[in-house]
């Protein structure tokens, strides 16, 4: 089942790291890209933009079963 | 304190990011959030912006910085803030008093390609005289926009 609190994604990459120049992101250090598997929660469009999306990760979700690729 | 009226979310990510709002006089801003908690809501830091200039920013040729610490006139830059749903300009900023922590970096330019099409908006529409030695400019900007031009006379085609 989906939690009530999404977060935020971007599925473009040359976008994200543009936002790390807005001033709420300067203390960020850079963008990580995830893989999402079905079992990992839902993921709708969401905002002005196409390639903003939310997800809503399930309770199931573990942080193991996550492919992160470095960026 | 001058209260404001949401225009448009111009970037969006968990919040507005960047947003654009006018006054009762129709004096616009282009307002970026740098400051939130909960107990001061959000803030942003506003700059009163002309239609020319915030169409030069929408249209990726204005970066986002240079509207802050370049404006159009002397005492333009405003802290706004949206708090319990009420978004005003609640303080003017002296250039020198706009800190690091306010601004976006360089090189933060709008890309309105990436925007979400709506397949019915209501439409206005005007009838424009754009120099010819703008026609590049004017194509470029209705292209990047969406937007649909007619020209009415044969030395402005697009």
């Amino acid at each position: 089942m989906p939690l009530a609190v999404g977060l935020s994604v971007i599925d473009d990459e040359a976008k994200a790291r543009k936002n790390l120049k807005l001033p709420m992101f300067k203390q960020f250090k850079g963008v990580i890209a995830l893989m999402l598997n079905p079992t990992d929660g839902v993921v709708k469009q969401t905002g002005v933009h196409r390639s903003h999306h939310t997800w809503w990760r399930t309770k199931s979700f573990e942080m193991s079963n996550l492919k992160m690729l470095e960026v | 304190m001058r209260p404001l009226t949401l225009m448009q979310t111009l970037e969006y990510y968990d919040v507005p990011q960047i947003i654009v709002a006018v006054d009762a006089m129709g004096t616009r801003y282009l307002c970026t959030l740098f400051k939130q908690d909960e107990e001061n809501g959000f803030e942003y830091i506003g700059v009163q912006i002309s239609e020319p200039r915030l169409m030069a920013f929408v249209g990726g040729q204005l970066d986002l910085r240079e509207a802050y610490l370049h404006p159009e006139v002397e005492n333009a830059v405003y802290l706004v803030t949206a708090r319990k749903e009420v978004l005003a300009a609640t303080k003017l900023i002296q250039q020198q008093d706009i800190t690091e922590k306010m601004l976006p970096e360089a090189g933060y330019f709008f890309d309105a390609s990436d925007l979400v099409d709506d397949e019915n908006p209501p439409l206005d529409t005007y009838q424009l005289e754009v120099p010819v030695h703008d026609r590049i400019t004017f194509s470029t900007l209705v292209s990047r926009m969406g937007w649909r031009a007619f020209s009415l006379r044969k030395t402005a085609v697009f």
